[in-house]
């Protein structure tokens, strides 16, 4: 049956009768899948782990609120997952419902087991989440319209999370075994989290600037990210390994280690921990 | 742990009047206000207050 009620399909269009999105480049078009691969999973494991945490925080109200952002990242993965259906790559990777639904991974490695402790939740709130928010930015101008629509949509639930992160890693850092336990997350998370956006003039970002569905490169999404999430750490007195050079005008960083990176995945190679 | 206070929330529907809806503890303003969005998400409001609950001056006690 093809009948639909009288009227809705100006509100809700059958997908039979939405235009496909064409791509000309077929290097962009891969990249483009890449990206919204990568988004959605980084939004499903980063909920995915905070909510194996959304009973256990200092106070009612971070859990209660910790709750919240986990229905928030967990809705995001799946309004984004829908797009890799409708682009027109062959075989692109399955949305995630559960965690083994799909071999491959696309997140940061961080988020690949359960969290040991509370500081994983609030490293991965501070450092995962301001990255996605980075990119999100970068395709919510995106001439591939029903991304950016999703992209701006998030950015707009994100405000809240985002203050929601910078609240707990005050609370954590305000005594010192906070802030050692922090640190040590860090410690394990940070260089991910710079090399997640690639190297300098990496070809797959490029290709997707000049076909107009990204406005950032991977350096000014990663400059932009370490404005954002450098000056709070610093505050909490969480060290990082960068330092802005006010003569060039951006965050230096030292060399990242590509030998370990897997640009399809987007994720440190890290050795299996053995049982 | 960070020392937290009260802060007492108060929101309004659309043509309803300001009212008294709970409360939240906090370590400061700008975290009671997320708590208190992400908390008391009932309706879409169209306003949404927090007052630290020391703010308050109780005028009338109840008997």
């Amino acid at each position: 049956m093809s009948e639909r009620p009288e009227g809705t399909e100006e509100i809700a269009p059958a997908r039979s009768s939405m235009e496909e999105f064409m791509v000309e480049d077929d290097e962009a078009l891969a990249a483009l899948v890449n990206l919204i691969a990568v988004l959605g999973d980084n939004e499903y494991f980063l909920g995915r782990r905070v909510s194996e945490w959304a009973d256990a925080g200092p106070l009612l109200e971070s859990t209660a609120a910790c709750a919240a952002i986990t229905q928030d990242k967990l809705g995001h993965s799946r309004v984004l997952y829908p797009l890799l259906e409708e682009l027109p790559w062959p075989n692109p990777p399955t949305s995630l419902q559960g965690e083994q639904d799909r071999r491959r991974r696309y997140s940061v490695s961080f988020l690949d087991e359960p969290f040991k402790s509370w500081s994983n939740v609030v490293a991965a709130l501070a450092l995962v989440g301001p990255a996605v928010n980075v990119v999100l930015e970068s395709v919510a101008t995106s001439k591939y319209e029903n991304l950016a629509k999703r992209a701006q949509r998030i950015l707009d639930e994100e405000r809240l999370t985002s203050a929601y992160a910078e609240g707990l890693v005050r609370q954590i850092a305000y005594n010192e075994r906070g802030r050692k336990l922090l640190q040590e997350r860090v410690d394990e998370l940070f260089l991910e989290m710079l090399c997640w956006f690639g190297p300098e003039g990496e070809e797959g970002i490029e290709v997707l600037k000049r076909e107009g569905l990204v406005s950032m490169s991977n350096e000014e999404m990663r400059q932009t990210y370490l404005s954002r999430v450098v000056p709070l750490l610093k505050e909490a007195r969480v060290e990082v390994p960068v330092e802005w050079d006010e003569r060039e005008q951006r965050w230096e960083y030292g060399d990242l280690p590509w030998n370990e990176w897997n640009q399809l995945q987007r994720r440190l190679q890290r050795p299996k921990k053995s049982a | 742990m960070r020392p937290v206070e009260n802060y007492e929330v108060f929101t309004a529907r659309p043509d309803r009047p300001l009212r008294h809806n709970g409360n939240v503890r906090a370590a400061s303003p700008r975290d009671a206000a997320v708590y208190a969005h992400l908390m008391y998400d009932e309706w879409r409001w169209r306003e949404m207050f927090v007052v630290p609950s020391k703010a308050l001056v109780r005028v009338i006690r109840p008997e």
